[in-house]
């Protein structure tokens, strides 16, 4: 029993000793990179600090625990300072390497301030460029407005003298066509021209300008077709007035030519004044016997006055005597008036002559007053 | 016999060579003591606070040993002290040299920042610019 516990006794005072803390410590420490490289930025402290331990270590195996701890404090500290100094060249290259980088930095953002400077001014230019192109196109275009308003002013006052001009015209067309009476004579084409121009007024104070113009156009072409429509029957039944007016007043002066007694006869749609001339002509004679010049005279400027009427100069005879006789005389006696009247200046070419014997006898051949008037020469206005 | 009649003067010597030992001891150890305050000032950062902790400690360590007249063992623990200054004033310095570079590095990260946002602003006032151009055509 007692062998066993004196063989434990005698290893246990055999056995190593517990290593110290710090013997521990600096042998970790002496395992890091840290420590490596301090080998050459120190290699005094370095080889100091591997003295130490060494030292911590032969007194750990020689159980000198307080001199091993006493080494390894001295070997950390040692070594700690070399790896210290390795700290603080690793520190001087990051300072080093950042003022380096920091100075190629500061460099780019010289060059990309410049630049961007640079960029700013021009960003600065164009924008203001850019509002002045704005300012300008707001000017142009407000200029443009103006000149718009302007013109649309202008337009619309053109429009207003156009539509004045076509209302006046179509007022002149309806006064045209009244010179016509087309309200009788044309009158739902007047009648149109009339009411269109009313429209066109209308429309003329509503300020409708174009409206205005085109219904005013349209009565001036209505008026106008009126006054084409209507002119022919007016200037028929105008002529017609006139005519029976000319008429009237030679079948008036005819009436007032003293010793001729003027009667009017009516043949179908003409009429005929008829001058009968009696006493001309002695029995049987063919010369215009002498005290008739004045009468002649009147009848001729009768003639003259009233140049439009064909005249028909038709001499007369009683019934006595042989027929072709009496035709020569009644025809000699026709031409004498003819002659007589035409060298008092009535135109030649405005008559006819004939004569009709005694076959138009105007009173009784029996007696002597009737033979007296029978023998005769007429002249008569045809219309 | 020889080595006997060393030992008498050598007793007479020893008290006065002691006495200057521990004179210069003291000197050492009181001169480790005020530098404990200066490195602590040094050490803005305080990153060697627990080194100059553990440097007042042995100081103290010293005194003890002073005063129990184990001059060898304050000696060692001087010796050990100066190691630790040293080792404490390379640390300062590593670690104020550690706070130089960061900051170099961070103005450098601000510096890189900068350019960056610089690049892109120019980027966006070249691409601006084209439009601006394009639109003026």
């Amino acid at each position: 029993m007692r062998t066993p516990v004196l063989a434990m006794l005698l290893c246990v005072s055999c056995a190593t000793p517990p290593k110290p803390r710090e013997l521990s410590a600096l042998e970790e420490l002496r395992a890091t990179a840290d420590a490596k490289t301090a080998e050459k930025r120190a290699p005094k402290l370095s080889e100091s600090a591997d003295k130490s331990l060494a030292r911590a270590q032969a007194h750990w195996e020689s159980d000198e625990l307080e001199e091993s701890r006493r080494d390894a404090l001295m070997g950390a500290i040692k070594l700690k300072t070399a790896i210290a100094l390795v700290e603080q060249d690793r520190a001087r290259a990051r300072i080093e390497a950042s003022r380096a980088e920091l100075g190629r930095s500061e460099a780019d953002y010289a060059k990309f301030a410049k630049e961007l400077q640079i960029a700013n001014e021009q960003i600065g230019l164009l924008e203001k460029l850019a509002t002045e192109r704005e300012k300008s196109a707001a000017e142009r275009a407000r200029a443009e407005q103006e000149q718009k308003k302007l013109s649309d002013k202008l337009a619309q006052e053109q429009q207003q003298l156009t539509a004045q001009r076509a209302v006046s015209d179509a007022e002149l067309a309806i006064k045209n066509a009244d010179t016509v009476d087309a309200r009788t004579h044309a009158a739902t084409e007047y009648t149109t021209a009339v009411d269109q121009l009313a429209r066109a007024q209308s429309e003329f104070r509503q300020a409708s300008f174009v409206a205005a113009r085109t219904s005013a156009e349209l009565s001036r072409q209505k008026a106008e077709v009126a006054l084409a429509m209507a002119r022919p029957t007016f200037e028929q039944a105008e002529a017609g007035k006139a005519k029976r007016s000319q008429d009237d007043a030679l079948a008036r002066d005819a009436a007032a030519i003293p010793g001729i007694s003027v009667r009017l006869e009516r043949r179908g749609d003409m009429t005929r004044l008829v001058l009968p001339f009696q006493n001309l002509f002695k029995r049987k004679k063919t010369a215009i016997d002498r005290g008739h010049e004045g009468t002649l005279g009147t009848v001729a400027s009768l003639l003259q006055k009233y140049p439009a009427y064909p005249v028909h100069v038709v001499g007369h005879t009683d019934n006595k005597g042989k027929a072709d006789a009496l035709l020569t005389l009644s025809v000699s006696r026709a031409q004498a008036v003819f002659d007589a009247l035409v060298s008092r200046g009535a135109e030649a070419k405005r008559f006819t002559v004939s004569g009709r014997a005694g076959d138009e006898p105007i009173a009784d051949n029996r007696s002597s007053s009737g033979k007296k008037q029978n023998n005769r020469v007429e002249v008569v206005f045809l219309y | 016999m020889g080595a006997t009649k060393w030992i008498v003067p050598l007793a007479l010597l020893l008290p006065a060579g002691a006495r200057a030992d521990e004179k210069d001891l003291k000197r050492r150890l009181q001169s480790q003591s005020s530098a404990v305050t200066d490195l602590q000032r040094l050490d803005e950062l305080r990153a060697m606070e627990q080194e100059v902790g553990l440097l007042r400690a042995w100081l103290d360590e010293a005194f003890t040993e002073l005063a129990r007249e184990e001059e060898d063992n304050v000696r060692l623990i001087l010796d050990r002290c100066d190691a630790q200054a040293v080792r404490i004033r390379e640390g300062i310095e590593s670690s104020k040299m550690q706070r130089e570079a960061d900051q170099a590095e961070a103005a450098l990260r601000a510096s890189r920042a900068k350019v960056e946002k610089t690049r892109r602003d120019l980027e966006q006032a070249q691409v601006k610019k084209k439009a601006l151009e394009l639109n003026l055509k």
